[in-house]
């Protein structure tokens, strides 16, 4: 049997890790276009200066020797060619396959904003060479631009504040990581990133890059006439998953690639799995793609395991649930930010230092948020994703620790 | 591979467990552990239910653990050979994704630093130092085998 995959970050590795450990003998290849192995999630700490590249790396040093991986990098693949059973390389080689995983990831998206694609000094922030770049570039300059506060942009601007450089935050909503924080939490953020010298703009857009005599980024125009000064612009307006290489052929693509529970596309043998694939997300029950660390894991091993035979549905599939620590302020969330009409009964403590928020809809939980104090939260983020029913419990809803779950098997492992 | 077992109904909530888990970490034994220190960690928790029932939960080391799946750091590593979930602080970068995700709030930050903090198991060890201080047999190491979770 030989397994490809495409693709040598979370989803990728996983999914070869599995392989080699359901299978000792058959062939596989990774091919990416990536020719180190770094976790994406830190790239800011290469930016800031924390870690070097070598300490980007999510995988132990021997793992493709180890593992027995034929890894192909640096090679971006041009074109799937399913009723072949091979791939194309840039370089015009064909690569065959029996199982084809499918983890390539998404690129940074950048929205039409005029000059935005013509101008030097304007960065994604999604790949190594994006977070080099950028460090490189930093050091010759005093101001920069962050275009969107999402979790990716606010990342940029703490690198960047790290080298002493002033940076500007430009967010469309009226708040900064709207898809993650409510009103409060992203207050308490702001209030931060003001303190140590982080400008943020909300409710703003941006109009017209502005460049200088060179064609080098010097500004940026917002819609509203106002200009921001920086000479090195990051966007960070969402990513897109990389499909093209499966342009032309028939495999399913909505806005990723469509697969079922096995993270299987709409053609045999061949699957995908990571922030390129768009499943059936168990919160929402909607198909979605699922951008999140722990999931791009979680389906990668559950591909290899439908690809060696060994049938394997992923079960909790819960793409709503996000963490982060900025300037030594936690938050952790999971399900709904905000309650979405009055079916929903929103409770909330607080003190100086913490914010817990639950909300709840016929007396199950359907979101929570921990900023400050985030230990114990995983026992919410369960009873978010098993719906479990807390009726007997809202007295101490705050309190709820796995002693009151608590169920234990002879083995020693836990249920709920 | 060893998980610890529990028996709920032995436990007498009396900490001996959590304190021994805190003097291994601070490298000290029971007897001069300043107990003022609030920086003290367990890894490992008596918790107390709603209707007041206690419970000591441990890790389990879990067959398919949630919280190295969402190790973005390659901090989180399971042994193939001993089981055991293991965490190395200097490669955790506190992102807190196995907060998140440990369904049983077993892995948690660390009261010093920004990184995560979580039961080892004693590797380093003879015998678990909470084990070791049970006075009740509330706790006890078993054998497991190989992919029953």
């Amino acid at each position: 049997m030989r397994y490809v995959i495409v693709g040598a970050s979370a989803a990728g590795i996983s999914a070869a890790k599995k392989l080699r450990e359901l299978d000792d003998d058959s062939e596989i290849t990774i091919i990416s276009k990536d020719d180190k192995v770094y976790s994406r999630c830190m790239l800011h700490y290469l930016i800031g200066g924390q870690r070097d590249v070598e300490e980007l790396n999510f995988i132990p040093k021997d793992f493709f020797i180890e593992n027995k991986i034929n890894w192909i990098k640096g090679k971006t693949v041009s074109s799937v060619v399913p009723n072949q059973k091979s791939l194309i390389l840039e370089d015009g080689k064909s690569i065959f396959y029996d199982k084809l995983l499918l983890a390539t990831g998404a690129s940074s998206f950048f929205p039409p904003i005029e000059n935005l694609s013509e101008t030097e000094g304007i960065y994604g922030l999604r790949n190594l060479d994006d977070a080099l770049e950028i460090k490189d570039s930093a050091k010759e300059i005093e101001q920069a631009i962050v275009i969107g506060a999402g979790l990716v942009g606010i990342d940029a601007a703490i690198g960047l504040a790290e080298l002493g450089v002033k940076v500007s935050v430009i967010e469309m909503a009226d708040r900064i990581l709207p898809l993650q924080l409510d009103d409060k939490l992203a207050a308490k953020y702001q209030a931060k990133f003001e303190e140590s010298g982080i400008e943020i703009i909300t409710n703003a857009r941006a109009n017209k890059v502005l460049a200088d005599n060179e064609n080098y980024v010097r500004g940026l125009e917002l819609t509203d006439g106002q200009i921001i000064d920086g000479k090195l612009i990051v966007v960070a307006t969402g990513v897109r998953p990389n499909i093209g290489l499966i342009k032309g052929t028939e495999i399913e693509v909505d806005q990723g690639i469509i697969v079922d529970e096995y993270q299987q596309s709409s053609l045999e043998d061949i699957y995908a799995a990571g922030d390129v694939a768009q499943s059936k997300e168990l919160f929402t029950n909607e198909l979605a793609l699922t951008p999140i660390w722990p999931l791009a894991i979680k389906q990668g091993e559950v591909a290899a395991c439908n690809m060696v035979g060994i049938t394997t549905r992923l079960s909790d599939n819960f793409a709503y649930q996000n963490s982060m620590r900025f300037l030594g302020l936690s938050t952790i969330t999971y399900g709904l930010i905000e309650a979405e009409d009055d079916g929903y009964q929103t409770l909330i403590r607080e003190d100086k230092d913490n914010y817990q928020k639950l909300i709840l809809q016929n007396n199950k939980l359907k979101g929570a948020i921990f900023q400050g104090e985030i230990n114990g939260s995983g026992v919410y983020g369960r009873l978010i994703k098993d719906k479990i029913d807390l009726s007997d419990k809202l007295d101490d809803i705050f309190n709820l620790t796995y002693a009151d779950f608590f169920k234990e098997n002879k083995d020693g492992v836990f249920s709920y | 591979m060893e998980r610890i077992y529990i028996d709920r109904q032995l436990c007498e909530a009396c900490k001996g467990c959590m304190l021994a888990c805190m003097a291994k970490h601070n490298g000290e034994n029971i007897d001069t552990l300043d107990l003022l220190d609030t920086s003290n960690q367990s890894a490992n928790l008596i918790e107390q239910s709603s209707q007041g029932e206690v419970a000591p939960i441990f890790c389990r080391h879990c067959d398919k653990p949630e919280c190295v799946e969402a190790c973005m750091s390659g901090a989180l590593t399971k042994d193939k050979e001993t089981g055991i979930v293991s965490l190395d602080q200097n490669k955790c970068a506190g992102c807190w994704m196995c907060v998140m995700s440990c369904s049983y709030g077993m892995i948690n930050k660390d009261t010093n630093a920004n990184v995560a903090f979580k039961c080892d198991l004693c590797k380093d060890r003879e015998k678990s130092a909470c084990i070791e201080n049970c006075p009740t047999g509330a706790i006890e190491l078993i054998e497991v085998g190989e992919g029953r979770a």
